[in-house]
């Protein structure tokens, strides 16, 4: 059976078709305010550009294919829901979107009383793949440094930090977890995220580093 | 000059101070410039230490899976499928609820046949509005199939990976079946385009047609029963099917 007529491969005009990516597309702020009209692919363009992003930290914090899911799909339903309390002066549309994949990942830490990773900390080389090389000259140059920073902590001091900010433990909760004195705990936190500050604080660029 | 809640600073971003470390530290930052600047840099930290997870695709389901929850209902709340945080006297309460949704195991599971019913209904309805769309395009073609009481409809357009197949007709199948368009690649491999069932409620059903490549360069397309799963080839018989005719 023949079916179908010829095509002409115009540009079609603007028009609203799930999944469809235009040659150019509008910035992030832009996108979100389609989103909180309800503009379904302006959050799917959203999505393609960052669920790898919002997966990917899914998956670092909770070492789980199926919850980290769950949390990717949770994370771009609030985006969808809550896009009208986006403010762009605030930051960054993927630091928003990052910061609620955290707080739904710690979530399901404590819906599933889950027990907190075993007391090693990750070997941070390993992330480095994906981050931007050093040429980049923009922020995410200064994610690399940082990631480096990150590194260069000694493990006694990476680790609390780590078991803090994405595992959600309090010093107290670290103490008990690593069996330390609650004061080692709190000099450790405080001289590795000094020094974190510090390296972040400081030019990636002109430092040089790596 | 140092503070001694400047030493708390990096905790308190990261939320592991105890509660009244925090509220210490928080009527501190009310009155200190200094350490409300130093907040700043290491809330900084804490933003970029977000970043540093290796980027990782999730499954190519969960954008589907996303499409069909956002299909018809563009800025309406949608809860999300678990619970968020649920503190102190909550827990007793959403406990009880839970109790009660294990014990009625009939309520459950007639919530579970509606979930389903919705969701074919929102696809139903991405596919009714993507054929709406479709319809506007001065380019869009249709082809017309039929296979003896099997009557159908493929609209496409040449530029876009979407398309919508409209038919009337098809068997009801049993649960362990389901229906597969195949779409047919120029090097001779077959895509699936949709895994569809129809419902004894309907004749008529919309499937929205997914192409890894815009429909000008498929060549034509075939719908064969397979199993409720969908299979990696075409196995079942040829149900209905078209070659596209691109010639100018």
């Amino acid at each position: 059976m023949r079916a179908g007529l010829g095509i002409n491969h115009r540009e079609p005009a603007g028009i609203i078709l799930p999944g469809v990516s235009g040659t150019s597309l509008p910035d992030d702020a832009t996108l979100m305010q389609q989103v909180a009209q309800g503009d379904r692919r302006a959050f799917l363009s959203l999505y393609d550009k960052y669920a790898v992003r919002v997966h990917g930290l899914s998956l670092r914090m909770l070492r789980d294919a199926m919850s980290a899911e769950e949390v990717t799909q949770d994370a771009f339903l609030r985006l969808w829901t809550r896009a009208q309390t986006f403010n762009p002066d605030r930051g960054r549309v993927l630091s928003w979107l990052l910061a609620i994949t955290r707080r739904l990942a710690l979530d399901r830490f404590r819906l599933d009383s889950r027990a907190p990773p075993p007391s090693e900390s990750d070997n941070p080389g390993e992330d480095l793949e994906g981050l931007p090389d050093e040429s980049s000259r923009t922020e995410e140059a200064r994610w690399r440094s940082l990631r480096f920073a990150l590194a260069d902590l000694p493990v006694e001091q990476r680790l609390p930090i780590e078991l803090a900010f994405y595992h959600g433990l309090s010093q107290r909760e670290i103490a008990e977890h690593l069996r330390i004195p609650l004061g080692t705990v709190k000099t450790r936190v405080r001289l590795g995220m000094d020094k974190l500050r510090r390296a972040w604080a400081t030019d990636p660029i002109q430092s040089g580093r790596r | 000059m140092a503070h001694k809640e400047q030493q708390l600073l990096g905790a308190y971003v990261m939320g592991a101070l105890d509660s009244d470390e925090r509220i210490e530290l928080e009527a501190h930052l009310g009155t200190c410039q200094e350490c409300q600047a130093e907040l700043v840099e290491y809330q900084q930290v804490t933003e970029g230490l977000l970043h540093l997870a290796t980027p990782v695709a999730p499954s190519s389901g969960l954008r589907a899976g996303l499409t069909a929850r956002l299909a018809g209902h563009p800025g309406t709340p949608l809860s999300p499928r678990r619970p968020g945080l649920i503190r102190g006297p909550q827990l007793g309460f959403a406990a009880l609820v839970v109790a009660l949704l294990v014990l009625n195991g009939a309520l459950i599971l007639e919530t579970r046949r509606l979930a389903e019913r919705g969701q074919e209904l929102l696809a139903q309805q991405e596919a009714s509005q993507t054929a709406l769309a479709l319809a506007s395009y001065s380019t869009s073609q249709t082809a017309f199939v039929q296979e003896e009481s099997i009557w159908g409809t493929f609209v496409y357009e040449g530029n876009f990976p979407l398309a919508v197949f409209n038919v009337w007709g098809l068997p009801t199948l049993p649960e362990d079946q389901a229906y597969q368009l195949w779409l047919f690649n120029p090097d001779g491999t077959r895509s699936t385009g949709a895994l569809f069932r129809t419902s004894t409620s309907q004749d008529l059903i919309s499937v929205l047609i997914r192409s890894p490549v815009p429909l000008g360069e498929v060549l034509g397309f075939g719908v064969t029963v397979e199993p409720n799963t969908g299979s990696p080839a075409p196995t079942g018989p040829r149900i209905i099917g078209a070659d596209f005719d691109h010639s100018p």
